[in-house]
């Protein structure tokens, strides 16, 4: 029994039929073709499933596709605009936050929710973010800085 | 992990909702957030035939203020409750645990409804509501019932809710302004674990400000269900600031008589044991603090 | 220096956007034609006979292509240090997580469910999860030929020392040793 839904996905509106068993990073991977969401624990613990969904982020691997009709979501392809990277992704190369890349896209996502609502995060408010999103390769120190860079430029380019 | 498949209903309100659920009869579950649901099903823990979502229904999220009490709906999630102004106001105990609960995606899909409803003895929103006296109310196509919170949680994973029964909201009575209340939370890393013990620890004082009128503490982690520490309260009901300081460490002596937890891969017996006593003493000298020094209150 | 383009300079990591932009292609974000999905059935169980494996009831499922086990395998035995490994586990499950058998099917969904489909039966054994009490007489054998389940410790401390470096100080005390030398190829 499929279920008709709309999803808006990086500001598209996608009017799909899913069965109701079928998770939402599962949608967004396999229907949708954005591989970008990736799947790791698949029980909402390492964050890899991480997309933000109306602005904050939720692990899509716990989402049943239905429960997203009419919800706005936001996977790491919908970070650029027009080719041109979020200041986020800037960081996380300039910094050296990332490795194998596979946490990267969660990563970033839980980041940007969390300067969207506080563009100054300290150290602590910026582990707490991004506690829900695990990384195996580089230890965290340097995701903590690209993301804190991200806080700090705002405001030297406010200064100006 | 695939899920099996089932049946999906997204009723529209929650009268529908009911007349589903009372139409349907033991073989559905409810599905408000999902990350305690879905991933039983992925786990195949749970098989429900059918789900009955709740996420099309609107007004179940609510936080409101009546005349002499705090309305929580079921469906609001520990996000939404951890920055609510109200509950920041008057019951912030409450908002510091829900804000420990799993990793910020968790928070901001799990709902305070799922969360008792799934009756983990270390639940985290339990322990604080259990110490703020609140009740919750359940509701069936033939109508409401509120009931106290201690009397919804039957045992590990078991609630009072029979078949055809949704939870509603949830209920406190608004905390007097000379009262404070604190939550310490046991995990074995910094953030995203189960409790390995729970402590919610909420007090009073009197008009005159010199006495503690009401000591409620809440266990969670500790026992089958969420627990009160009746004999720890009665030692410090009444006493002033000086003799609540010197009766603390045996009342959160008593409050350890009162645990019967196990040893499970997080943490022994004993273990926990130990903490209780340690963080009613914290909790507990936190919320002394907090009282005493408050302005026109005698210390 | 300033005639060297890399030394000296600050280079981004080769494929460092592409990652943050979620472009790379890790293997299960593979789409290929005509690909079949994978599963592998594992050992709930940290040491057990394997006594019957019966698996026609996975392989009538609809869109499973193949099912193997070891039986289906040359038997071949490999490993870094020790050729302790086969591909399938073939007499015995030697930690929660050995690879018992496996699924190749049309898609991920059947793939699973033909792993519910194949019928095990085990024979639960005794296990250490100590590597001090595994070496102890009497510590139930990982391996037959390998007594007191540790291979030579002198060859291995000797093998050791020719890969490290001239500064490199080993100090072994009096006290229990809790990050043994095989440690360091306990997450293969």
């Amino acid at each position: 029994m499929k279920i008709p839904i709309m999803l808006t996905v990086n500001g598209e509106d996608h009017r799909l039929e899913v069965k109701p068993n079928r998770t939402l990073v599962d949608v967004l991977r396999e229907d949708l073709g954005l591989t970008g969401t990736k799947k790791g624990c698949g029980g909402g613990k390492c964050g890899s499933c991480t997309v933000l969904m109306d602005g904050l982020p939720v692990d899509s691997c716990l989402v049943l596709a239905p429960q997203a009709d009419g919800r706005e979501i936001v996977t790491i392809e919908g970070l650029a605009k027009e080719g041109k990277p979020h200041p986020l992704q800037e960081a996380f190369v300039a910094k050296g936050a990332i490795q194998c890349g596979y946490c990267s896209p969660g990563m970033i996502l839980s980041a940007k929710a969390l300067l969207d609502e506080n563009p100054h995060p300290g150290e602590g408010e910026i582990r707490s973010a991004i506690a829900g999103n695990l990384c195996r390769c580089t230890g965290y120190s340097k995701i903590v800085e690209a993301i804190q860079s991200c806080g700090l430029r705002d405001r030297e380019e406010k200064n100006e | 992990m695939r899920i099996r498949p089932f049946e999906y209903h997204a009723p529209a309100d929650l009268e529908e909702a009911l007349n589903l659920l009372a139409e349907f009869g033991p073989d559905v579950k409810v599905l408000a957030g999902g990350t305690d649901l879905v991933l039983a099903m992925k786990h195949k823990t749970i098989l429900p035939p059918r789900v009955i979502s709740l996420s099309k229904i609107e007004g179940l999220g609510v936080v409101r203020e009546e005349t002499s009490t705090v309305k929580i709906g079921a469906l609001a999630t520990h996000s939404n409750l951890s920055r609510n102004v109200l509950l920041n106001k008057s019951m912030s105990m409450l908002c510091k645990a829900v804000s420990l609960i799993g990793s910020w995606q968790i928070r901001n899909v799990a709902t305070i409804g799922g969360n008792l409803c799934n009756a983990s003895p270390a639940a985290d929103s339990a322990a604080p509501l259990l110490a703020l006296d609140a009740r919750v109310v359940i509701a069936d196509s033939k109508g409401e019932e509120e009931i106290p919170l201690s009397s919804f949680f039957a045992g590990p994973g078991t609630t009072a809710l029979g078949p055809g029964q949704l939870l509603k909201e949830i209920v406190v009575d608004r905390p007097r302004p000379r009262s404070a209340g604190c939550y310490l939370k046991l995990m074995r890393k910094k953030a995203v674990d189960l409790s390995l013990v729970g402590v919610a620890f909420q007090a009073e004082v009197d008009d005159s400000g010199k006495k503690l009128s009401q000591v409620a503490i809440g266990l969670g982690g500790v026992a089958p269900t969420v627990i009160r520490a009746p004999e720890a309260e009665a030692m410090l009901a009444g006493l002033t600031y000086d003799k609540v300081i010197k009766a603390l460490p045996g009342a959160a002596r008593a409050a350890v008589a009162a645990t019967r937890p196990i040893s499970d891969v997080r943490a022994s017996a004993d273990y926990r044991r130990s903490m209780v006593d340690v963080y009613v003493r914290r909790a507990g000298e936190e919320v002394i603090h907090s009282l005493f020094n408050r302005e026109g209150i005698e210390k | 220096m300033s005639d060297l383009n890399v030394v000296g300079h600050s280079h981004p990591q080769i494929d460092g956007m592409e990652k943050a932009m979620g472009q790379t292609q890790f293997v299960s974000d593979l789409v290929l034609p005509n690909m079949l999905h994978g599963r592998i059935l594992r050992s709930p169980y940290p040491h057990a006979h394997i006594k019957h494996i019966d698996t026609s009831r996975a392989e009538t499922l609809v869109g499973v292509k193949a099912v193997a086990t070891y039986a289906d395998t040359p038997g071949i035995r490999f490993g870094p240090r020790t050729e302790d490994w086969t591909i399938f586990a073939r007499d015995r499950a030697r930690f929660c997580g050995d690879e018992i058998a496996a699924v190749a099917a049309l898609d991920e969904d059947t793939a699973e469910e033909a792993l519910d489909l194949i019928e095990v039966e085990y024979e639960d054994l005794p296990f250490v999860t100590d590597p001090i009490e595994a070496m102890k007489p009497g510590a139930p054998l990982i391996h037959e030929d390998l007594p007191l389940n540790s291979r030579s410790r002198q060859g291995m401390w000797m093998r050791h020392s020719r890969t490290r470096t001239l500064s490199m100080k080993i100090v072994i005390t009096p006290t229990r040793c809790t990050r043994p030398i095989w440690s360091r190829w306990a997450h293969w």
